[in-house]
């Protein structure tokens, strides 16, 4: 296999009685899929939050390659080539879908108050770039003909697709979705995956997937962590993870 | 004349204001922080104009440091003698006026390095009232400590353009104030309709996320608030020039809702809204002052502007409630040029339907 591009290790997050995250480590190998199952409350989101930076971990380490990003500030995480989404969608309401995608491209130039009155021209043409990308974006993602629509007023479905729109657009080595295809229909949920798949042969990009929905995205992945109650309990390939007892009585319990 | 005194009169407290909307919408407006402190910024600009003016031309072109007790108890006369002495000294006063307007942006973008503080750690609501507290602190040390602007009574500013007389002298300073004001309309526009305009508008709507994506929010407030400061001070800068006088009592927690209230009517995140909001209450505001012997009313007459714009806020928030002008989309040259783009294109799928 290859090397990882991220590690967890022994991580353990709580919030006061709760230990929502105990000892948990993980391996995301470079350009692949990994996927994270477990009932509501095991932990997920928590893990996500941790990796990008929102919440610090109580104890444990993370790192991307060979290195410690623990306890960094999310934006300095995301400078380490992480992006994630969220699994309830947060677009920017009053921006339209394109300046959704626009304003998290890397390195943008005129984002500064110097350089948006002074390198005019320069900002001018990289947005050129940018927004033919962004639309490149939004036609995968299916809200090309929205692009000029303020994001408040999509659907639920469309915000999610938003969400991912958004963590491509950011030129991510490795993207962490939270619940991606929840509560979009299972056409469109196929896709998305199918778009995961190219995304990972064509750009290298590699995945960590929370993802509640088994039936359609155990097919596209390449591993899979079990969790419960804050502790990783099985990880194995997608078509044998179902089959540890461990795994099904969590979710027959939970 | 009387019309002209009042055109005049009018277009230049209109400047004022403008860029005190303009400072406001840009923090509340574009990066949605709460700024209940805008006069703190204002009257920064005006003390530094006030407490420096008279002493500090003295000091340079005199060689004379004047002391404490003789500023406070001759300020007047004081400044009245640097009027005279700018009025055979045009380049003199220009240069002190230009220098001082720096010197109160540069106070007062300092003094929004500071606000930036409690805004960054503090919930919104707590923020407001720091902010409304420290701009009240400021007006009652400039009241009751005199060596700064003179104590209660305010301090006299001298006049850098006294060789110009009587009318064109007042048609001069409007022609000034119409410079920095537009200047700043200007500047704005372009700051605001640009990848810097959008990426505050995303903090606005959820720092979180912009976070997520590499922008570092803390850095990215105290760079506005700072900006807003500056601009509010300049206003403040010119507006004690403008009036001849600083008085500390004339910067009390009211003019910062004034603001609040242009920006609501005008409209949060739209200039255009801020200018028109500011318009009406100049307007409401000046017509009043040079009328008010015409009309009676049972109480203090001073308070008619605040009543109709109160009736102006309240039709506002029940009628439009995002403003007069509500915000837009950033309109930098790439938006637009796909804007007609895209409207070429769904008129040609409209006519093959
Ligand atoms: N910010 C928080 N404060 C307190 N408890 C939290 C917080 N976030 C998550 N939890 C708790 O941590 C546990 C794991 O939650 P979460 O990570 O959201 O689970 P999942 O995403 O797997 O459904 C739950 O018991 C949840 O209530
Ligand atoms: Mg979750």
């Amino acid at each position: 296999m290859n090397e990882n591009i991220l590690r967890t290790f022994k991580v353990t997050k709580r919030f006061g009685g709760i230990i929502a995250l105990q000892d948990v480590s993980i391996n995301v190998p470079k350009e692949s899929i990994v996927m994270l199952i477990g009932p509501n409350g095991s932990g997920k989101t928590t893990l996500i939050n941790v990796i990008s930076g929102q919440y610090k971990p109580d104890s444990g380490k993370i790192y991307v390659y060979d290195k410690d990003i623990t306890g960094l500030s999310p934006h300095k995480i995301y400078k380490m080539g992480i992006s994630r989404t969220f699994q309830i969608p947060l677009p920017f309401r009053k921006l339209t879908v394109l300046e959704n995608l626009l304003v998290v491209a890397r390195n943008v130039e005129g984002e500064k108050i110097t350089s948006s009155l002074f390198k005019r021209k320069k900002w001018i043409k990289d947005e050129e770039e940018l927004a033919e990308k962004a639309m490149e974006i939004l036609e995968i993602i299916n809200l090309d003909h929205l692009w000029d629509n303020e994001a408040g007023n999509l659907s639920g479905g469309q915000m999610k697709l938003l969400e991912i729109g958004r963590a491509l657009m950011s030129d991510p080595e490795i993207i962490l979705m939270d619940e991606p295809v929840a509560g979009v229909n299972p056409k469109l949920a196929n896709e998305i995956m199918e778009h995961v798949l190219a995304l990972r042969d064509e750009y290298s990009i590699s995945f960590l997937i929370v993802e509640h929905r088994l039936d359609i995205v155990l097919k596209y992945v390449d591993i899979v962590y079990a969790m419960h109650n804050g502790r990783v309990i099985a990880v194995d390939s997608p078509d044998k993870i179902i089959s540890h007892p461990a795994v099904a009585a969590a979710y027959l319990g939970g | 004349m009387e019309i002209i005194r009042f055109v005049i009169d009018f277009l230049s407290f209109y400047t004022i204001y403008l860029m005190l909307s303009i400072s406001l919408n840009l923090e509340y407006g574009y990066a949605g922080i709460s700024n209940f402190g805008k006069v703190l910024f204002f009257a920064g600009g005006a003390f530094t104009v006030g407490s420096m003016a008279t002493r500090l031309t003295i000091l340079l072109f005199q060689g004379r440091w004047i002391d404490i007790e003789e500023y406070i108890n001759t300020d007047v006369i004081l400044g009245t003698k640097v009027s005279l002495f700018f009025a055979q000294h045009p380049l003199y006063g220009i240069f002190i006026f230009l220098f001082l307007l720096v010197l109160a942006m540069s106070i007062s973008a300092l003094l929004g390095y500071i606000a930036s503080y409690p805004a960054i750690r503090l919930r919104e609501d707590y923020l407001g009232m720091t902010l409304v507290v420290s701009g009240e602190l400021l007006r009652n040390i400039a009241k009751n400590y005199q060596p700064l602007v003179c104590g209660t009574f305010g301090v006299y500013v001298p006049n850098p353009f006294s060789w110009a007389t009587g009318i064109f002298r007042d048609l001069l300073i409007l022609f000034i104030l119409l410079i920095f004001s537009s200047g700043t309309w200007l500047i704005m526009e372009y700051l605001l309709n640009s990848p810097f305009g959008r990426l505050l508008k995303a903090m606005r709507d959820n720092e979180k996320v912009v976070e997520s994506y590499g922008r570092d929010i803390v850095k990215l407030r105290i760079k506005t608030l700072m900006l807003g400061s500056a601009i509010a001070g300049l206003a403040g800068g010119l507006y004690a020039f403008y009036t001849g006088s600083v008085n500390p009592d004339d910067f009390t927690a009211t003019k910062t809702f004034l603001v609040w209230v242009i920006v609501i009517i005008g409209g949060a995140g739209n200039n255009l809204g801020a200018a028109v909001g500011a318009l009406f209450y100049v307007f409401i505001d000046r017509l009043i002052a040079y009328y008010k012997h015409w009309i009676c009313l049972p109480f203090d007459i001073n308070y008619m502007s605040y009543i109709i714009l109160s009736i102006i806020l309240i039709l506002v928030i029940f009628y439009s409630p995002q403003g007069l002008f509500p915000e837009k989309p950033a309109r930098t040259p790439v938006i637009e040029k796909l804007r007609r783009g895209k409207q070429i294109k769904s008129i040609k799928m409209q006519e093959q339907e």
